[in-house]
């Protein structure tokens, strides 16, 4: 669809009014080419399906990762004095052991899949990196990162918003894609709310309607995704169920026509009211994403995702990616990285969490193949873990973490940033590794780089962004 | 000012203090004015609910103490430890203590369920929810089958009673000792402790009394040496160490607020004050509530808390004084006011309103009843400034949903499995801070769709006339089922059910049943023109789901 008519305009050339695409369950319902009508924050702008522009993708590992961990500084003694339990041993002979990186620094052994993207070069990695606030509270550390606004707490957009802001104009023609930025996560992230407009889908395959979607038909039924914390256990009844309903509701078009054009009239833009303005977004949203169909495309390259957590949104949002819907920026998350006890070393809860996201991260990069010229995906993590463990063999809340930066134009294959030592003396409060580098400096430098907004200094109000001590993260 | 009988009133007031209005309510809440209803609900140990107790009665973990349950439901690790030492857990086995071991849990979501929305005590249930989740705990695998008791013992008895109480209820209780880590947590290796293992002088008589009933007779000497063993190496492996992680949550979710003035310092005290606050989840022992405080583990030298000095050389008082300490500061009145006016009043409570409930909850010393009295019996609440200015909750929504429809709810858990594709699944917050509590959190593409699909459910389930509106989830799982009779004088029909007559009238009836407070004229005129415009007139179940998925059904 290279172009969209407004409703009144598409009713009155084609005769048809417009119908709604809802999702799921008992109600899927079939969208005509809507236009932007009900998205008042969009209005007047033409959706554009060819966008091949640059994407962000920000990976959000919530609960303070233990950095420590993850990129091992196996050339500090340090770490080994103050870990007797859970440190990880340096690379050598035989496994469980870090990965070699640059001979200071191994990746934990779990994240073996990213070592591939590290040795040719598309993967980097800031070390001591953080925020300059020192709260230890996951809640205002993550609120922080996310606004970009450290110790200020009433920042009321998110540093990517402010990111769309600046790169709305970029767009080629002044024409403006209808979802430029997407979170696959339950709740629209801090870090992109704010005037531009975005998305918070969840599961992308349970919003667009799983089973009813035309592009699952030919596949048929997927197995529905059994969480691994659900209550209720095997879900086996659930799938009859699921195929049952299938079938009767698929027979059922009329009714689900009624019923979404009901919808459409209760819901209309009203910017004042959350609810109202979300719920036709909601509509809108799908009926858009429906018709571009991301669902069909197939995972490429022989890569393989988990299939729950993180794996399964990076598959989605690869998938996203291919549907050309002129996505900029997409947001994931992963939690359970909160290793107050028993955290273990190269087994052990830390390391199960590691592996899946490693895995998740390898497989991305890999499913995309030569569209990672484009992509770049950068994580990042409130605060990192105490530098010694503790009582329980874990970890508590510490200060500086590591980011990885992964893409086809990284300058990868290098671990940047000041190591400032582990002694007691060198250690933040005498417990935590010291910033050397502010967050803001890193997301900054990546989102400058890649999406070339046009004033950056919005990004971050409060700090100023230099370009001239870059680190040179991404090729220019 | 109050107008106690205007049906926008009565329904906010049943929106708030209530999980929605239902038929019977409304009578109720009509005929004693919107004050008086809630100075009624205030009370609920004048309030019976017989017909909810006779269904919970099909519960049996619902009664069970920590004992039974830990011991008939543990969680398949546990299991194995029950077990004789050669025995070993094959996959099979496995799997079926883990269903087993989610049964507790699972009764407690369903009793939950149908308190919520058939319990006469509805501020009551109200309230259990909002002090859930204010000590919120999260049911991964280790914690499953504390929870039951958790929610019996240490919130429900409390939430019109003392904060204080209920803090210290929290603090003892093995949920959250386990959920935030604190079972875990000791005296450093440096420092002097309050004194020996409880069990050091009795150990032996006491292995003696124990093994008597198994062996048939007095133990024999090599299973008094293997016990004696055991003993001794439950002593060695003391946590040599302290952890943080309630400290801190104690302060910044429980009492004084992430702003309320502490440091990082003022965590590690705490921390140090509570050292020894453990439990016994041994098979083989256990008190009533399973919490044990190790004097072994606990650090008695000196503390500085909030400017506040605790003495060296004490036990469990170091605790109690903490928790003293918080449940009365004034910190943690603003915070609770705040919380209980954002609940009940708006996201963003009304300064001077939040300032006169933290003095009541001062001045009571954390009196719950005159806290809350504080806030339902205000101008704020009772007027009509605040009418549909919060967003309901998942919970919210699904209850007051359920509730409005008159549905039947069974002990089979199904109503509230809906929960998961809201976004807020029971006893599934991750976080400490359990669920929030502003319109944004809840207002995202998935969850208002999820709503429009929940709706849909419901109202197949509510007039189900034959449509095939019920795609894949699980409604309230109570169609074709017998049994649960709590209203008898209301006959469902056999078919379809609900108003007749002409589309209007059919509108207006439904619209009058589910948003008893009234619709604005546009929205009345939008569904009667949508109904209007199909080829055929849309029946019962499908004007519901319209009007359950509708932007007013989500406001409170």
């Amino acid at each position: 669809m290279a172009k969209k008519y407004c409703c009144d305009e598409y009713t009155r050339l084609t005769g048809v009014s417009r119908r709604v695409f809802v999702r799921t369950g008992g109600l899927a319902m079939v969208s005509f080419g809507l236009a932007p009508c009900f998205m008042g924050r969009a209005l007047g702008a033409t959706a554009s399906l060819q966008g091949r522009g640059k994407i962000l993708v920000c990976v959000f590992q919530r609960g303070a990762v233990d950095g420590l961990s993850m990129v091992v500084p196996h050339g500090d003694r340090e770490y080994y004095k103050a870990r007797q339990n859970i440190a990880i041993e340096a690379p050598g002979r035989g496994d469980n052991r870090a990965i070699d990186l640059d001979g200071f620094f191994g990746l934990h052994p779990s994240l073996a899949p990213l070592q591939p993207w590290y040795e040719e070069g598309h993967l980097a990695i800031v070390h001591a990196v953080g925020s300059p606030d020192a709260t230890r509270s996951h809640f205002d550390a993550q609120d922080y990162m996310e606004t970009g606004t450290p110790g200020v707490k009433s920042t009321p957009d998110g540093w990517l918003n402010r990111l769309l802001a600046e790169t709305a104009e970029a767009e080629l023609g002044g024409s403006q894609a209808l979802i430029r930025a997407l979170a696959v996560t339950q709740q629209e992230p801090l870090a992109l709310s704010g005037p531009q407009a975005s998305l918070a889908v969840g599961d992308l395959q349970q919003f667009l309607g799983g089973e009813g979607a035309p592009s699952q038909r030919a596949r048929g039924t997927d197995r529905q995704m059994n969480a691994a914390t659900d209550m209720a256990g095997s879900d086996m009844a659930n799938e009859r169920q699921v195929e049952q309903a299938r079938r009767r509701t698929s027979g059922n078009q009329r009714q689900r026509e009624m019923l979404a054009s009901g919808f459409e009239a209760l819901y209309g833009a009203d910017e004042r009211d959350i609810v109202l303005s979300t719920g036709a977004e909601a509509l809108d949203a799908v009926a858009f994403l429906k018709t571009a169909d991301p669902l069909r495309y197939q995972v490429a390259n022989g890569a393989e995702y988990p299939n729950v957590g993180l794996g399964r949104q990076l598959r989605h949002v690869a998938q996203l990616i291919k549907a050309d819907i002129g996505l900029e920026i997409a947001f994931a998350d992963i939690e359970g990285w909160d290793t107050h006890r028993q955290q273990g070393s190269t087994q052990g809860p830390l390391a199960n969490r590691l592996t899946e996201f490693g895995q998740a991260l390898a497989a991305f990069a890999r499913d995309l193949g030569e569209r990672m010229e484009d992509v770049v995906v950068l994580t990042m993590s409130e605060f990192g873990r105490t530098v010694e463990e503790n009582g329980s063999r874990g970890t508590d809340h510490g200060h500086a973490n590591a980011c990885m930066v992964l893409g086809g134009q990284v300058n990868g294959g290098t671990v940047y940033g000041d190591w400032p030592g582990l002694s007691r003396e060198q250690r933040y409060q005498g417990r935590d590794l010291a910033i050397t580098t502010d967050f803001r400096d890193v997301f900054g430098e990546v989102a400058d780089t890649h999406l070339s907004p046009a004033n950056r200094d919005t990004l971050f109000p409060g700090h100023v962004l230099e370009p001239s001590n870059y680190k040179g993260l991404i090729k220019t | 000012m109050r107008q106690a009988n205007d049906a926008g009133t009565i329904a906010h007031v049943l929106n708030r203090i209530a999980f929605g209005p239902r038929r019977s309510d409304w009578e109720l809440a009509d005929e004693l004015g919107a004050e008086g209803y809630v100075r009624w609900q205030l009370e609920p140990e004048s309030i019976t609910d017989r017909s909810v107790n006779t269904k919970l009665d099909r519960l049996p973990t619902l009664k069970m103490d920590i004992g039974e349950l830990y011991r008939g439901y543990p969680p398949a690790q546990a299991a194995e430890r029950l077990m004789r030492e050669d025995e070993e857990l094959d996959e099979e086995a496995r799997r079926r203590l883990e269903r087993q071991s989610r049964i507790p849990l699972q009764e407690l979501a369903a009793a939950r369920m149908v308190r919520a929305v058939e319990s006469e005590k509805q501020l009551n249930e109200v309230l259990v929810d909002f002090w859930f989740n204010h000590f919120n705990v999260f049911y991964r695998n280790r914690i499953r089958s504390l929870i039951s008791t958790y929610e019996r013992e240490a919130i429900r008895p409390h939430v019109l009673g003392s904060f204080r109480h209920m803090l210290g209820a929290v603090a003892h209780s093995p949920a959250m000792l386990v959920y935030l880590d604190n079972w875990q947590s000791a005296a450093e290796e440096d420092r002097k402790v309050f004194g020996p293992s409880p069990r050091a002088r009795n150990d032996a008589v006491e292995d003696a009394i124990r093994a008597m009933p198994r062996a048939g007779g007095m133990p024999n000497p090599r299973q008094m040496q293997q016990m004696q063993r055991q003993r001794r190496q439950q002593r060695r492996n003391r946590p040599p160490g302290l952890n943080e992680n309630y400290a801190r949550e104690l302060m910044e979710l429980h009492t004084l607020g992430v702003d309320g003035g502490y440091t990082q310092n003022d965590v590690r005290e705490v921390a140090r004050a509570l050292t020894g606050w453990t439990l016994t989840l041994g098979a083989r022992n256990f008190d009533n509530t399973g919490f044990v405080f190790r004097p072994d583990w606990h650090d008695a030298e000196e503390k500085t808390i909030l400017g506040k000095m605790l003495p060296a050389g004490r036990g469990l008082e170091d605790g109690e004084d903490v928790l003293d300490m918080l449940a009365a500061h004034p910190e943690t009145a603003t915070f609770i006011a705040t919380k209980l006016c954002r609940k009940f009043i708006a996201d963003r409570p009304p300064g001077d309103l939040v300032d006169t409930v933290a003095g009541v909850f001062l001045r009571t010393r954390g009196n719950l009843r005159a806290t809350t009295a504080a806030v339902l019996l205000s101008d704020e609440f009772l007027g009509t400034e605040y009418h549909g200015s919060k967003v309901k909750s998942p919970m919210e929504f699904l209850t007051s949903a359920a509730r409005s429809l008159d549905l039947p709810i069974n002990t089979n858990g199904q109503l509230g499995r809906n929960l998961r594709q809201l976004g807020a699944p029971l006893y599934g917050a991750a976080s400490a801070a359990g669920y929030p509590d502003i319109a944004a959190e809840w207002t995202s593409a998935n969850a208002i769709l999820a709503r429009m699909d929940v709706g849909a459910l419901l109202a197949a389930e509510a007039f189900p006339d034959g449509s095939v509106l019920s795609g894949t989830g699980r409604g309230t799982g109570s169609r074709g089922r017998t049994g649960g009779q709590q209203r008898p004088r209301r006959r469902r029909p056999r078919t379809g059910g609900g108003p007749v007559g002409t589309l209007e009238v059919r509108i207006d009836a439904l619209l009058a049943q589910i948003l008893p407070g009234g619709v604005g004229g546009e929205t009345r005129e939008k569904i009667i023109d949508w109904g209007d415009s199909q080829d055929s007139a849309p029946s019962n179940a499908e004007i519901a789901t319209l009007i359950l998925g509708s932007p007013e059904f989500q406001r409170r």
